[in-house]
């Protein structure tokens, strides 16, 4: 493919959502029921160009020292009639935790964009965060690469605002079990997103970890992705990095996913993570 | 394309030494003190497949920027994967970086690394190998560092100023680059700052003269939630299509207006 020339557009990302009053995103904020979607903000009325890969960027907007959890949705549709094409990518930590997530979607120029949220802690001081977006053009995205329209979020945990809770067990450095992300893919899977947090611990160790990524029947799990290497801090109460991906993939529909951890660190508490996937189609 | 879920299964394959990382790692690396590159040592033994990207894991516990290379050989940088790769680090973190770079079977991967502190400090790598059964994208044979210092081990420094909310100077990366760039990975940095504050940033990647930036990559954002690092640290590998020749930038605003704590590092990596 031959370069563009970089003085015509267009062709280069577009941000939407961003505040340059405050160097961050817009203002959302969980219901004030615990673990309930909250109203929509507006990120764009209608994107400029064509999207096939979306930068999603967050960040809580909680009082300083308070820990908190939230499942995020990116929609896309008129007022009152919005589709979340991601759906419950989490997001843990302090103030000023920031996550990023890259989803290779592909949204047609002119579509409204916005997103809610669902927080754990609903405190009046402890539920807002922050959010924008970048839309990455056609010219961002490889020719080779599948165009995919659609994501399904696997293992989220709407009750807790978390994911799938998995538990390396009372022996450092050991596998555990798995624990089950879904029992059938609803879709195949060409890109894959893995998501990690701690469950609002608010006093979590210094740790390592390493998870197996599987698919298969329980008892013959295969692992796509071995070793994942994450490191969890006490100063943030986050684990390291917290989104993993987009690997590409190829796994069928119809296809039980799992994962299982290990961990230099035995505490019954600290040593617990959250995962959910989400699989791009 | 499918691939069958039973026989002929394709998975990645991590090759670390260990399937513990910790204290006792057989694949911790030594960061050689006050930015000096260290011996290399072995991170991951080949695989009998010829791997069409790699997964980079980097678990640490020590705050401070560091500079790795990652090669084939252990002489000198004929095998070069990417050289200088910046890693900012805290008191316990893990970064992945993905490069979707073709490396031929059973090639053994070497590390070796600097970093700003007065003592010589570890850090655990391991690589995943992936199969071409993972790859719906080109691959790429060649990274070029842009923008590496390693006179402190980090990038070219940006400052946003001390206004606040307000866009800096562009910064020049690199003046003219040998290569297309057909990917770039962009690394973040804090100019190895152990005691940042808490702040929200955006930048911008901007392409062409000064005076005549044109901006590639617009609104980004990290932000720095004290843990000695942004997050995030990498963004990419992104397709682009930028010529050789070119000028690239960068530029940053921030929320917090510290002279020391609102400075950000940044490197570029080319793929062609």
């Amino acid at each position: 493919m031959p370069p563009w020339t970089v003085s015509k557009a267009p062709r280069f990302a577009t941000p939407y959502g961003f505040r340059e009053t405050a160097s961050t995103g817009i203002n959302i904020s969980g219901s004030a029921s615990a673990n309930t979607k909250g109203s929509y903000g507006e990120l764009t009325p209608a994107t400029v160009y064509d999207t096939d890969g979306i930068y999603i960027y967050m960040s809580s907007d909680v009082a300083a020292n308070i820990t908190n959890s939230w499942l995020v949705d990116l929609a896309i549709g008129a007022g009152g009639s919005e589709v979340p094409i991601v759906a419950n990518m989490p997001l843990t930590g302090k103030r000023t935790a920031g996550q990023f997530f890259f989803v290779p979607v592909t949204i047609p120029s002119g579509t409204r964009l916005s997103a809610r949220c669902a927080v754990l802690n609903v405190a009046a001081n402890a539920r807002g965060m922050r959010i924008s977006v970048v839309c990455m053009p056609r010219a961002y995205v490889n020719d080779n690469k599948t165009r995919h329209a659609l994501t399904y979020t696997y293992g989220a945990n709407e009750a807790d605002s978390g994911g799938v809770q998995v538990d390396p067990g009372g022996a450092a450095n050991t596998k555990g079990s798995y624990s089950e992300i879904v029992a059938s893919t609803a879709a195949p899977i060409r890109q894959v997103i893995l998501t990690f947090n701690l469950i609002n611990n608010t006093a979590a160790s210094n740790a390592h970890f390493l998870f197996d990524f599987a698919m298969g029947t329980a008892g013959s799990e295969q692992i796509i992705l071995p070793n994942i290497a994450l490191a969890s801090a006490s100063g943030s109460d986050g684990i390291y990095p917290p989104v993993y991906g987009p690997i590409p993939v190829n796994i069928p529909a119809g296809v039980r996913l799992a994962i299982r951890s290990q961990s230099d660190i035995t505490d019954a508490t600290d040593r617990l993570v959250d995962v959910s996937v989400i699989g791009v189609t | 394309m499918e691939w069958p879920t039973l026989n002929g299964i394709v998975t990645a394959t991590t090759n670390n030494g260990s399937t513990s990382v910790g204290a006792t790692d057989a694949s911790q690396v030594t960061l050689n003190a006050l930015n000096t590159k260290s011996a290399y040592s072995v991170v991951a033994s080949g695989v009998p497949y010829v791997a069409h990207g790699i997964i980079v894991h980097l678990l640490a516990n020590i705050a401070s920027d560091t500079l790795i290379d990652l090669l084939t050989t252990s002489g000198s940088l004929g095998g070069l994967i990417i050289s200088d790769l910046l890693a900012s680090l805290s008191t316990s973190t893990g970064h992945y970086i993905f490069l979707p770079i073709v490396i031929p079977e059973n090639t053994t991967i070497f590390a070796r690394g600097q970093q700003t502190q007065g003592a010589d400090q570890a850090i655990g790598i391991s690589i995943t190998f992936l199969e071409k059964g993972f790859m719906d994208r080109d691959e790429y044979t060649r990274i070029t560092t842009y923008g590496a210092n390693t006179a402190d081990s980090g990038g070219t420094g940006v400052d946003p100023g001390a206004g606040g909310n307000t866009w800096s100077a562009w910064t020049e990366i690199v003046a003219s680059t040998p290569y297309e760039m057909s990917a770039v990975l962009v690394a973040i940095g804090d100019q190895g700052n152990t005691t940042a504050t808490a702040g929200d940033y955006l930048f911008e990647i901007g392409v062409g003269a000064n005076g005549a930036e044109q901006i590639a990559f617009a609104g980004m954002f990290i932000a720095n939630a004290n843990e000695d690092q942004y997050f995030p640290c990498y963004i990419g590998p992104v397709d682009v299509h930028i010529p050789a020749g070119s000028r690239v930038t960068a530029r940053v605003m921030s929320n917090i207006t510290d002279a020391t704590d609102r400075l950000v590092d940044f490197v570029l990596y080319g793929f062609d």
